[in-house]
Order: C-alpha cells, then sequence, then structure tokens
C-alpha cells in the first residue's frame, strides 16, 4: 500500500511538471540583462551593441546587454530547449538554419511592435519577402543586407578591350577572367569560394540537381581558370589597388557593416569605376541578410521588443542602407545610384549547409575527384539535406 | 527514492514531453495534429534508410560480436593459456578515446568505401566489455559441473558446446541486448570516422542520423517522432530477449 501511495506521488509529480513544461509561457521582465546571440559576426554585433547603448542613454531604464557568440548546433539547441534567458538572436541568412526560424515558426512575431510594421514596408521587396512568414508574421528585422559584385576600373578595362560589364554569368565571368589574365596576370582578384557559393545558390534557385550541361560547363570552366594564377584566391577589400588603377575589377563582398570600404567612390568623380553584380539566368543577384529576431520565449519581451522597436526606428531614418526602397534616402552620386539598382534586384538565398556542395566542389577544383563523383555525390547529399 | 526521482527527472519527464512534442504541430503554435508527425516521419525515405541501416547492424554486427566475444571468453577461461597474455587487448579498445579510436581506423580504412570500416570499429569497440562479462560468467561455473561432466565421458568441444554455454546463457542474452542497444549509439564513432559529416555515404546513415539532422533543421516534430520510434524498438527488442531468456531458462 505504501509503495502504491508512493507511485502515484512520483506519478502526480511528473504529470504536474510536464504540465508546467507545456504551459511554460511567461512574459514577465524580471531580470535587468539581455542577451544577445550571434553566430558569427563581431563587426555587426559591436555596431548592435553601440546603438543599445545609445538607446539605454535615450530611455535610462539601466539594462544591460550581454552578447554571446555560438556555433550553429548550440545556437539550434537554445531555440529548441526554448531557453528563456535568451533573449535575441542575430540571425544571417548564411546560417543553415535560419531558413528554419521562420520555417519552423520558431520566432516571437514582430507584427505589432512599434516602427517595424513601418520599416518592413520600406524596404525592398526582397527584404520584405525573407522577413516575413506565409500568414504575414513579421519573423525578424533586417539590420544589414549584402550583395556580392564587380568592382570594375572602367577605364583601365577598356584598355585592355575588356567589356566587363556586359557579365551576367558566372560563366561570362569566367571568361573575363581569362581575357584579363591573357592582358596581365595579377590584373583581377575573385574570391573563389563565394564566387562559388554565390553562383551554386543562384543555380539552385531554378535546379533541383547538377547533373546538367549548364552546370558541367560553370564547372569545367572555372577548373580552367583557378589553374591560371592565384589571384582567384582574393579574401581581402581590394578597393584600393583598384582606385590606385593597379588593378582591372575585384570581386567585392558587402560581407560586413564596418568593413564595406567603398566610401571613397560616393562622389561624382568616381564615375570610371562601374558595378557588375552577377545575376544569374534569374536576372536577380544573390543578397546575404542579417536579422533580429526574439526568441519567443525569452524571460524579458518587453525590453527586447523595444530594443527591436527602436532599431527599426534608427534604421527607418538611415541613408544609403541599402535595405530601403525609396530612393530619396539615397545620394544622387552615381555609384550609390548603381548600387541601388544591384539592390534592388537582389534575392535573399538562405543557404545550404557547405559539406552539401562546397567542399565538394573545391575537392574537385583541386583535382582530388572527377567531374562526374563531384556530380553524383552532390545530388546525393542535397536530395539527403532537402528530403530528409 | 532518490534514484527514482533521477530518473524521473532526467529521463521519464523529458521522455513524455518529448512524446508530446511528436503529437503537436510545432512546438511554437502547440496545435494537435496526432500522428501526422508519424506519418510523415514513416513515409519519409531516408527515416526508411536510417531504420534500415541501423536493423542491419544489428542483424550483422551484433551476432558476429557476440560469437567472437564468446570463443574469446572460452579460450581465456578453459583453452589458450597464450591468450590469456593478450587479456589486456581485448579490454583495451574500451579505454581508449572514441576519438582517437575513430582517427586510427580513418587513417586505416579510408580507401574501403563500404560499410564494413564502422562494423568493424563497433565490433573491436565492443568486444571488450562482452569478453568481461562472458569471462565472469564462466568463472562462476562450480568445477564440480566440469568434474562430473568429465566422468560422463563429456570433454573438449562437446563439453563446452553441451554444458558450459547453456550454463551462461543468461549472461550471453544480456551482453547481446546490451550491445544491441550499444549499435544505437554506433553515432559517434561513424561521426568523427567519415570526418564529422552530417552527412556520411549512404550505407552508414543510421537514425542518430536522422535525427541529428533534424534537429539542425529545428524540425523538432521530426526529431521527436523519430525518437519514440526510436526508444519504442529498443523496448520492443529489450522485452522479446527477456521473454526469449525466460523461455530458455524454463
Amino acid at each position: 500500500m505504501k509503495s502504491f501511495f508512493l507511485f502515484v506521488l512520483v506519478l502526480f509529480c511528473m504529470l504536474f511538471c510536464v504540465s508546467c513544461g507545456m504551459n511554460n509561457n511567461s512574459n514577465d521582465v524580471s531580470d535587468t540583462e539581455n542577451k544577445l546571440d550571434n553566430t558569427n559576426n563581431y563587426g555587426e554585433i559591436n555596431i548592435l551593441k553601440s546603438m543599445w547603448c545609445e538607446w539605454v542613454g535615450y530611455t535610462d531604464v539601466g539594462f544591460n546587454i550581454n552578447d554571446e557568440q555560438l556555433p550553429s548546433n548550440e545556437q539550434a539547441l537554445v531555440i529548441l530547449s526554448q531557453d528563456t534567458t535568451h533573449d535575441i538572436y542575430l540571425i544571417e541568412s548564411e546560417d543553415p538554419f535560419a531558413y528554419n526560424i521562420r520555417d519552423k515558426g520558431a520566432f516571437y512575431p514582430l507584427n505589432d511592435v512599434p516602427y517595424v510594421r513601418e520599416y518592413i514596408d520600406a524596404c525592398f521587396p526582397f527584404v520584405q519577402d525573407a522577413a516575413t512568414d506565409d500568414n504575414g508574421n513579421i519573423c525578424m528585422i533586417p539590420v544589414y543586407v549584402g550583395v556580392d559584385f564587380f568592382m570594375v576600373n572602367t577605364t583601365n578595362a577598356s584598355k585592355a578591350d575588356i567589356d566587363m560589364c556586359l557579365a551576367s554569368t558566372p560563366t561570362d565571368v569566367i571568361k573575363y577572367v581569362e581575357e584579363a589574365y591573357n592582358y596581365q596576370s595579377g590584373s583581377y582578384v575573385i574570391h573563389l569560394f563565394r564566387f562559388i557559393q554565390k553562383s551554386l545558390l543562384q543555380y539552385l534557385r531554378e535546379n533541383n540537381s547538377f547533373d546538367t550541361p549548364e552546370f558541367r560547363a560553370f564547372a569545367e570552366e572555372l577548373k580552367a581558370v583557378v589553374t591560371l594564377d592565384d589571384s582567384v584566391y582574393g579574401d581581402a577589400n581590394y578597393a584600393d589597388p583598384l582606385y590606385n588603377d593597379e588593378l582591372l575589377f575585384y570581386h567585392h563582398q558587402m560581407m560586413t557593416l564596418t568593413n564595406i570600404g567603398l566610401e571613397r567612390f560616393y562622389s561624382n568623380d568616381a564615375d570610371i569605376y562601374d558595378v557588375v553584380p552577377i545575376t544569374g539566368s534569374s536576372g536577380s543577384p544573390s543578397a546575404y541578410a542579417e536579422f533580429l529576431c526574439i526568441n519567443p520565449y525569452s524571460d524579458n519581451i518587453d525590453t527586447a521588443r523595444e530594443f527591436v522597436s527602436f532599431i527599426a526606428q534608427q534604421k527607418l531614418n538611415e541613408s544609403n542602407s541599402f535595405l530601403l526602397a525609396d530612393i530619396k534616402t539615397y545620394s544622387d552620386v552615381q555609384f550609390v545610384q548603381s548600387l541601388y539598382t544591384v539592390f534592388e534586384s537582389a534575392t535573399i538565398d538562405f543557404n545550404i549547409p557547405y559539406e552539401i556542395l562546397h567542399y565538394l566542389f573545391i575537392d574537385y577544383l583541386n583535382g582530388m575527384m572527377s567531374i562526374d563523383d563531384m556530380i553524383s555525390e552532390a545530388d546525393r547529399l542535397l536530395n539527403m539535406y532537402r528530403y530528409e | 527514492m532518490p534514484s527514482l526521482i533521477g530518473i524521473a527527472v532526467f529521463f521519464v519527464i523529458p521522455y513524455f514531453r518529448v512524446l508530446y512534442y511528436s503529437l503537436i504541430d510545432n512546438q511554437f503554435s502547440r496545435n494537435f495534429v496526432w500522428l501526422n508527425n508519424y506519418i510523415d516521419t514513416f513515409q519519409n525515405e531516408y527515416f526508411q534508410l536510417a531504420l534500415k541501416n541501423s536493423l542491419l547492424l544489428i542483424i550483422t554486427a551484433v551476432p558476429v560480436l557476440i560469437t567472437l566475444a564468446l570463443l574469446i571468453s572460452l579460450c581465456l577461461s578453459f583453452g589458450i593459456r597464450k591468450l590469456q597474455v593478450l587479456r589486456a587487448a581485448f579490454v583495451l579498445p574500451m579505454v581508449i578515446p572514441t576519438a582517437s579510436a575513430a582517427l586510427i581506423w580513418s587513417a586505416a580504412f579510408s580507401s574501403i568505401d563500404s560499410v564494413l570500416p564502422v562494423y568493424m570499429l563497433f565490433i573491436w569497440k565492443n568486444i571488450g566489455i562482452c569478453v568481461v562479462l562472458m569471462t565472469a560468467a564462466f568463472s562462476c561455473i562450480d568445477n564440480s559441473l566440469f568434474e562430473a561432466s568429465a566422468l560422463d565421458g563429456a570433454t573438449g568441444f562437446k563439453l563446452h558446446i553441451k554444458i558450459t554455454v547453456p550454463i551462461i546463457v543468461p549472461t550471453i542474452a544480456f551482453t547481446t541486448l546490451l550491445s544491441i542497444v550499444n549499435s544505437f549509439r554506433i553515432f559517434r564513432e561513424t561521426f568523427l570516422y567519415y570526418g564529422g559529416t552530417n552527412y556520411p555515404p549512404d550505407y552508414s546513415y543510421t537514425l542518430q542520423y536522422y535525427m541529428n539532422n533534424n534537429f539542425l533543421k529545428l524540425d523538432y516534430q521530426s526529431l521527436a517522432a523519430s525518437s519514440i520510434t526510436t526508444s519504442v524498438l529498443v523496448l520492443f527488442i529489450v522485452i522479446g530477449g527477456l521473454v526469449l531468456q525466460r523461455r530458455y531458462s524454463q
């Protein structure tokens, strides 16, 4: 009899704990510290921290920000475990789980947060699409968007008889790289890894398999180019050499807020420089974005809402943000207008894990596997990733 | 009582929560969809592949492991004296860190495009505990039983087949169950063997990969449904094993 009562007691405790867990939707504002998670970038987090400090200065509420950099798997664990101690996430479109935050509803809807609706409505349509789910819920607010493009010194390029501005597909770029190499070795720079990444994300918008003549041609032509010289392995900002007439063109990555490095071109004297995006057959360059989203289980929902509202308000008043669709918020210099045209037509591509294709592609370029092996393995991994 | 509380807090309550998550559409909106997640999971071709590979490991590698462990234990207990010198070698895989073992295995067998190295790694890692358990069981057999058997004319191989092995059937059954449960935990070894990728060759894609990948995709419902399915599968195997053991003992 005693053991029966003990069993009933334990069962009751278990059911109580389970039901508590099922109804855990606390929105209490009790802590004096908000936790902001990010998976990669220090630059962005510092800018957001400074905006936070500015906000705290305005509101005088006495809150602190505690940023924490987490690997993707730990960030996924925080989200899935409904950890109430994390308040805001800084998510990159290149995080493999970024798309699923929207797709699986793992966000706090921001529709009624002041200034957020106005901000999202003011953004480019492609940014709105990425920030809103199928039911019209605003799942995150964009804080940064970037597009890779080629910066061309048109004066130098015309001397070399290279009309880079006509390039639109990755295969076109490869053709111009060959021409530039024939003109002068080292007169161009490509960031190979990102060139592959962006080209493949564009390709996957319209294709479900890599076993196509288009992909084979791209892979084989790129392999021929990577053996020419080391100019395909550029990974820095080459604005200086281009400005000093040392280059015909270079691959510019608009990856971080702090490393744009293009301000020098923001004048009408800089009309000898042109911006060439890789649009692919869809006519739309691949964009990268960073978003803030609120943990739906945060203990500090109210403060997190206030912070997001503040960021949205600030972003609404930014000039040359490349997030807002209103052209009046941009300088009227030619370079900025060209960039505006590039961003206007962009699409945010949520990344697939690098191990699905990128690493295989690099192995193929390094001669470690044949094109047929690379294609069949990439198709297998892509299907597994998409359908498991 | 303390262990009951520990099991309840760390195993039973989380299990019921996972069961609950497997019956809803989303852990954020929480609408009941009952068995839809299970139907989707069972219809998923990669879940089927993972289940097939996990069962194949049990069907092929576990019998080999148990047979080898039994032979080695017999030799250690009754047979070749020289093998006793190697006793430590059979236990060594248990104390070698998994990462080191996987690294050695990967270096040795990277050119083999087959599931065989993973099976061999599983056998190598688990044979130590099986040998220890079986040798302990053999050492508990009363010597008078052997003397009586010898008087009846049973010696050598016949003695072990007819007398020794049947006596330790409960231990063999327990070791088999332990190995089956361990076979569901082969993920760590496989993950490291294939260089830390979440997408191994099809033949090595087991249930843990399916669950781990769905976890990284924030697909809690697939994860929960497949976890519950796996736990039920393990439960059935354990109950089946215990029933067989009891029937054989009677």
